[in-house]
Order: C-alpha cells, then structure tokens, then sequence
C-alpha cells in the first residue's frame, strides 16, 4: 500500500528531475497519460494481490 | 525524428565533398547524404546504446522481415575515406542504411497508409519494451514505404528507457500525427493529406475539438483523444511542474503500465481504421461508364502487350484510379509507383497491392497540382517532380490527358514536355478526342476552346520529343493509344 501511495504521490507531482524529450510531450494528452497510468498502476497493485491470495490458498 | 533519409535518397547528383545534411532535431545524431548514399553520424554517447541494438532480436527480427531499414556500420577505413572528403565523423559511429527507392512523405499517402505506418510504429514500440527499449519519437516521418510495406527508418529513434519509468513521452507525439489526422478524416472530412501537408508535427487536439459538434466530442474515441486532453490541457496550461520525469517503485510495474497504454493505442487505432473508400471516381474501371466492353477488352490486352514485350523496370502511372494497370505492369515485373489525387481510390490499389503482395506504391498526388518541396528552407521534403524525374523507364497517363488539357487548362505540349521529363525511355498515352463523350462532359459546353485539339495535332506535339512506336484506335472510337518513345533516350 505505501509502494502504491508513493507512486500515485509521483505519477501526479513528479521529480524534480526535469524530462528529457525533444519531441513536444503535449500538455493535455501527457495528464491523460499520467491519469491512466494512475488507474493501470492501481489495477496492477490489485493483480498482484489477488496473486497473492491464491498462492496462499494454494 | 524528423524526416530525414527519405528526403535525401533523390537527391540529384552532387559532388561528394557537398554532403546534404537532412536530420538536425534529434540531439542523438544526424542524418546527411552523400550522392545515393544515406549515412547517419552518431556521437560516442551513443554508441553503446545503438550497437546494444543492433545485434538484439528485435532489430534482427524486423530487419529480416523487411519492417525495419537495414544498416551496417562503415568500418574505419571507410570512414576515413569519408573524412578525407570532408565529412567529419567526429569520435563516434557512423552508419549507412539501405536506400528505399522513391521516398513518399504522410502527406502523400492514403488514411490506409498512415494506419499501416502507425501499426508499425505500435508493434516495435511493444516489442522493444520487451528488451528494455523504447521509442523515444513516434511520427510518420520516421516510416517510408517499400512498395506498399511500410518500413521504419530511424534506427536513433530507439533508446534504453528508464525501467521504473511508466510514462511514454512520444504518446502525444503518437496521437497528433497518427490519431488526430485519422480521426479528423474519418469524423470531419479532412483529408490526411491536407492535415498534414501543413503541419510537421500532426493535430493538436484543441485544433480538432473546435471543429467537432458537441454529439461529436463525446463519441468515446474523439472523448478520449480529443475532448478530454482539450479540457485537461486548459486546467494545468501554465503548470510546468507538469513536464518532470515520473518513476514507480517497481520496474515490473512501468513495464505493465506501458504495456497496456501501447495495447490501447493499438485498439483506437483499430477505431480510426478508414472504411473502404468510395468516390465519384471509385467504380471507374468496375463500370468502364466511358468504354464498351469492346473498347476495354483492347485496351487491356494493348497495355498488357507492351508491359510484357518492352518488360519495363520503374513505372509511374498517372492518373492509376484504383491501378488495375498499376498492378498490371506490377504483376509483369515491374516496380511501380501509382498517383492519383482521389485519396479513396489510392486507398482502394495499396489494399488491393497489400493483398495481392505486389510492389506498387499508390500516392495521393495531383499531377497538375504535384506535393510541393516543404519543411526547414523547403529542403527536408523533396517535391514529388524532384523524386519523380529520370526515375521512370515507362510513364502511363491513360484516360489521364484530357483531363488536364479540359479541367486544369494544361496546354498538351506542356504535358508531353513534363512526361519527357519523367520518363527515361517510354510513354504510353491515351489520346481522347473532342468528339468523345466524356471529353464533353467535363468540357461542360466549352468545346470551342479545345477545337484545334485533332488526332493530326496530338501526333505533332508528340514528334516534339518523342517518336511514335506504336499506335492503336480502340474500337472505332475516339480513343487512341500512342507508345511512344523518347528521341534522346538510349537505345
């Protein structure tokens, strides 16, 4: 859960790092991403805890 | 990465001291030409990387299957030879890639083309994030077309990511030139070419919005990639705290994310998917409205005669409609580029040459109105007479000759010096008379202008530059076909 926490905490603010592309990022369609990402990287965590679950009932 | 190679593979001689250097937006490396020889310099940066991929699987799998250009690194020696004209290669690499004959840039090719392009553009980018790599630009510049294949370019286009980075920063990229113009065909009208033509770097999607109805901006493809980045653009404009790297804790995760962002793209690509085409000019050869069945039997069996006694190697056809000549003179051997300005029937031939596999490139060109040299100091694309001209043993321009002397007013020795500019040996032409039906119906009344247009006059204009090899009346009609050949052209 904190793993989870923290990369939400990334996903929307970043790090100070700034990004290294010479093709435009775009504005609008990069936050799309970022929000997707959000959601898949939530859906994953939740995958790996139902794999979690039936190895344990295994 | 900017459109480079192809710009370069039609350069007209040079003397080898004067490179023509065609890639200077990628950081990583340029791109220049010498005579027909494409090279790329690459600094010692970014050496480990590319020769990393070089030898990895991903590059030998697409190399062989013809989907990625191929390449060689020029051994010292030749670098030497190079640097003793006045190249400098610095302390790096340099490479030199297959040249892919008769470039085409995405404002000359069909939405199906531009789909293909894109689908190529996906597959690498999900099979490299398997070896660790990615895409660091996504543009259809980086794609050119062998035939109706489409083929990638930019071998500097592939970069070692960042594991724990979830993000792909050439999605944007992806979406403006590949999404939008497809989208904007499909949803609006607007043709790819015209999308593109003018604008290097695609759509943006504020640009596409404007023009979308309300009902339009919340159909669920034009919602995602129009309407929400429109709305979510607005709210974060001026926060640049935006544009800062992004990692997660677990590489395993990054790599999930972007997996399923590269399946998605694939599945909205699938939405942008132009369905099959239809024109007023779409049914022209199924209907053969112009010609009895007579007539056309003739001129199918005069066209297939000279393709297969004179077994020609390069063709351009002019006016290809949906190219049942193209793939004619393709099936005879020959490699064959097809250009019509109806953006439906060009579509129709690269799905007809995909199918039957047969190396035809059909581009979306209007020979009275050819795609113009553009880009940096109008040197980074070519114009389509610059790539065309000596390029071709045989020209075809059926059924193609009145159109150009009626609707765009194009006198007919103008267009027999043009052809004797493009062929270097052979033109076949079809002479359509005043008297012919069609002929007065796109004349709408207008017949005195074209009332010293005869067969006596054509034949004259001809003798010019040419010398009359062959010619046939198809049917006591009033439609002749002239082989012609070039007078300065070897024997």
């Amino acid at each position: 859960m904190r793993c989870f926490l923290a990369d939400v905490v990334v996903l929307l603010l970043g790090l100070a790092v700034p990004l290294l592309a010479y093709s435009d990022p775009g504005s609008g369609a990069l936050l799309l991403q970022l929000l997707m990402a959000g959601v898949v990287g939530l859906l994953f965590q939740l995958r790996k805890i139902i794999f979690w679950f039936k190895d344990r009932i295994k | 990465m900017a459109p480079r190679p192809r710009a370069a593979q039609q350069e007209v001689e040079r003397p080898l001291a004067q490179p023509r250097w065609v890639s200077f937006r990628d950081p990583a490396g340029t791109v220049l030409v010498v005579r027909d020889r494409i090279l790329r310099l690459v600094p010692q940066s970014g050496v480990p990387c590319l020769e990393a991929y070089l030898q990895s699987e991903v590059a030998r799998r697409y190399e062989s299957s013809g989907r990625l250009v191929g390449s060689r690194v020029l051994s010292s020696h030749e670098v030497q030879e190079l640097a003793s004209v006045g190249i400098l290669a610095d302390d790096g690499l340099v490479l030199e890639h297959e040249p892919v004959w008769f470039p085409s840039f995405p404002y000359e090719w069909p939405p199906e083309m531009l789909h293909a392009a894109g689908r190529l553009t996906l597959d690498l980018a999900a099979d490299l994030l398997e070896e660790g790599r990615g895409l660091k630009d996504a543009t259809p510049y980086n794609v050119l077309f062998r035939g109706p294949q489409p083929v990638f370019i930019d071998v500097l286009s592939i970069e070692d990511r960042d594991p724990k980075d979830p993000v792909w920063l050439a999605y944007a990229q992806f979406i403006r030139t590949f999404v939008l113009p497809l989208l904007a065909n499909k949803f609006c009208g607007m043709p790819v070419e015209v999308a593109l033509l003018s604008r290097r770097d695609g759509l943006e999607p504020e640009e596409v919005y404007r023009w979308l109805t309300w009902r339009q901006r919340l159909r669920p493809a034009l919602l995602s990639q129009v309407s929400v980045p429109t709305w979510l653009g607005r709210w974060r404009r001026d926060d640049l705290s935006l544009y800062r790297s992004r990692r997660v804790a677990d590489p395993e995760k990054a790599r999930f994310i972007l997996r399923v962002l590269l399946a998605r793209l694939r599945r909205l690509l699938v939405k942008c998917v132009p369905p099959c085409g239809s024109s007023s000019w779409s049914a022209y050869e199924t209907s053969h409205t112009h010609y009895s069945a007579e007539q056309w039997a003739a001129k199918e069996s005069f066209v297939r005669r000279v393709l297969r006694d004179f077994r020609p190697s390069r063709v351009l056809d002019v006016g290809c409609n949906v190219g049942g000549f193209s793939l004619m003179a393709a099936k005879c051997g020959a490699q064959v580029v097809a250009i019509d300005r109806d953006a439906a029937v060009v579509g129709e031939l690269w799905r007809r040459a995909i199918a039957e596999q047969l190396d035809v490139l059909p581009l979306v060109v209007d020979f009275a109105r050819p795609s113009p040299a553009v880009g940096w100091r109008n040197r980074e694309c070519p114009s389509f007479l610059d790539r065309a001209r000596g390029q071709f043993d045989l020209v075809m321009m059926l059924a193609m000759l009145h159109h150009l002397v009626v609707s765009e007013r194009i006198p007919v020795s103008e267009v027999l010096g043009l052809a004797a500019e493009l062929t270097s040996r052979l033109l076949l032409i079809e002479y359509v008379d005043p008297q012919d039906r069609m002929f007065r119906r796109i004349a709408r009344g207008r017949d005195e202008l074209h009332r010293d247009l005869t067969l006596e006059s054509f034949k004259a204009v001809c003798s010019a530059q040419f010398r009359v090899l062959e010619s046939f009346r198809l049917a006591d009609g009033d439609r002749w076909l002239f082989l012609l050949e070039k007078k300065s052209s070897p024997e």
